[in-house]
């Protein structure tokens, strides 16, 4: 099992597509850094300036804290389409290429296969959002420095003090991560049944975009809807940064992305041990 | 002739009133006017509705006549009408005239309320404050042109000089704070309608406890300027 995950692995290393991902995080929050760093304080007093007018503001407001968390709320649709670019490929990808017949003819069982790809797609995910926590976080407190944060809310503003910042953004990639394993098993599944790899990141991009556009109308048709919308649960993360941290509403969201994910899995599971592979 | 005795009587009690009132703003500036400036720790504690923020240490700088500034390692939210605006009203006695409202009992103290009636333009539109027989404002209530009523009730103990408080409550005014959804980026979050006839003004408050007080330091002006 380790030897094929090592392989598909290996795939993965030696696509150009999979570079994409990285290269695209990089350049957006290099672009965010250097575009906060020039004219950021203008760009938070026109967000904060509701409070402005109330209050004498005074401390640090444009802070690594706050740069990284604005990076994260802005990638919030495109991070999924870097995911489903690989993801989505990974088992269409072979079978228009006609390597996924000489797969399954080794002595490996089908369930082999298909797991080793599934913990590849796992594994890139999880490296995809490290790169992004390392470029967001790390680097936004290298050039902006620590200090508080302010979370802007539609009933409010919450200040989070310095020393209480770090442990959330912890929580906060790791909830992403999830999220994200959600739409790589979208993507893995739907690919299970493609025979080209356009056709998976395709319609894994249409199901993200028609689910956020639905959660965020606020018509009372949808409100129905919403809970059952897997973008509605993929941005809990952004939970991590209320006080006090609701964990429950947290928990609830996981257990429906992580029923989502075995749904997803089980599906293509099921499809890939059994279909007729002719390619 | 009976008209001439009343309106005798009411010039001569006019006097009087006057002459009450700038007594006991002299007794209060006797404390006041001797700080040129000051610097202390401040404890800070927010209530304030539609902000979520936790407790703040930090150091107070002021300065004769209106220089002000808290300085900590967080971020800190002050109304804008802040309590040493009253120092700068006492301060300036050409711009406000004192008038005696009556005597009322603030925090155990029976004190002279004083009517700060504003001479000149200003931001101040009026300023009511209860002095007690020390000279310590016991209470202020501060109306702006621009951002409404703010309470100030302080506290003295045995430590306070100058009528320098050591707890002070600051009340005020603030607008419902309401966030466009495309702003705060929280998508799943529901705009909750309200009735048209539901006021957006609400109050929040601010407790600022005071210690270790240093006066006329000869604070340098780069303290209220450098980052």
């Amino acid at each position: 099992m380790l030897k094929l995950i090592g392989v598909e692995l290996y795939k993965i290393y030696t696509k150009p597509r999979s570079y994409l991902g990285l290269l695209a995080i990089t350049i957006i929050v290099c672009l965010i850094h250097i575009a906060m760093y020039s004219g950021g304080q203008e760009y938070l007093d026109f967000i904060f300036s509701t409070f402005k007018d109330s209050f004498d503001v005074s401390g640090k407001i444009l802070t690594g804290n706050l740069i990284a968390f604005i990076i994260l709320q802005m990638l919030v649709v495109q991070m999924p389409l870097l995911v489903a670019f690989v993801t989505g490929d990974i088992i269409s990808g072979e079978a228009s290429g006609g390597t996924l017949r000489i797969l399954a003819g080794k002595p490996y069982s089908r369930s082999h296969i298909f797991f080793s790809k599934f913990i590849a797609c796992a594994i890139y995910t999880f490296v995809l959002v490290v790169w992004l926590g390392i470029l967001a976080v790390v680097l936004g407190h290298l050039l902006f420095g620590s200090g508080d944060m302010m979370v802007l809310k539609t009933e409010g503003l919450v200040v989070l003090r310095d020393g209480d910042i770090l442990w959330r953004y912890g929580y906060a990639f790791i909830i992403a991560f999830f999220s994200l394993l959600l739409i790589a098993s979208l993507a893995f599944c739907i690919s299970s049944f493609a025979e080209n790899s356009i056709t998976p990141i395709v319609i894994t991009m249409g199901l993200i975009i028609i689910s956020t556009v639905i959660g965020t109308l606020e018509v009372p048709l949808f409100e129905y809807i919403k809970p059952i919308l897997f973008t509605t649960h993929m941005i809990i993360w952004r939970n991590m940064f209320d006080k006090p941290v609701p964990w429950n509403e947290i928990l609830l969201s996981m257990s429906i992305v992580f029923a989502y994910t075995c749904m997803f899995t089980g599906i293509a599971w099921f499809h890939f041990t059994r279909k007729d592979i002719l390619t | 002739m009976r008209n001439y005795i009343l309106l005798f009587t009411l010039f001569i009690s006019s006097i009087t009133i006057a002459q009450d009132a700038k007594e006991v703003i002299r007794r209060c500036n006797k404390n006041l006017l001797q700080i040129k400036d000051y610097n202390c720790k401040a404890h800070i504690d927010f209530d304030i509705p539609g902000l979520n923020i936790e407790k703040i240490d930090g150091i107070i700088y002021y300065k004769r006549p209106n220089k002000f500034r808290i300085k900590s390692n967080g971020i800190i939210f002050m109304p804008k009408q802040n309590p040493n605006q009253i120092l700068t009203i006492m301060a300036d006695t050409t711009a406000f005239m004192p008038v005696f409202i009556a005597k009322e009992s603030v925090n155990g103290q029976v004190c002279d309320v004083i009517q700060m009636v504003p001479l000149k333009e200003n931001d101040i539109a009026a300023a009511k404050i209860y002095v007690d027989s020390k000279g310590y404002i016991q209470k202020a209530e501060i109306t702006s042109k621009e951002n409404g009523t703010a309470m100030v009730n302080n506290k003295f103990d045995a430590t306070s000089k100058y009528g320098m408080p050591c707890q002070t409550l600051i009340t005020f005014d603030i607008k419902k704070f309401k966030v466009p959804k495309m702003v705060s980026v929280e998508l799943n979050a529901k705009t909750t309608s309200k009735p048209t006839t539901t006021s957006t003004k609400t109050t929040g408050s601010i407790k600022i406890t005071y210690t270790s007080y240093l006066f006329n330091t000869k604070l340098s002006d780069t303290v209220f300027t450098e980052k």
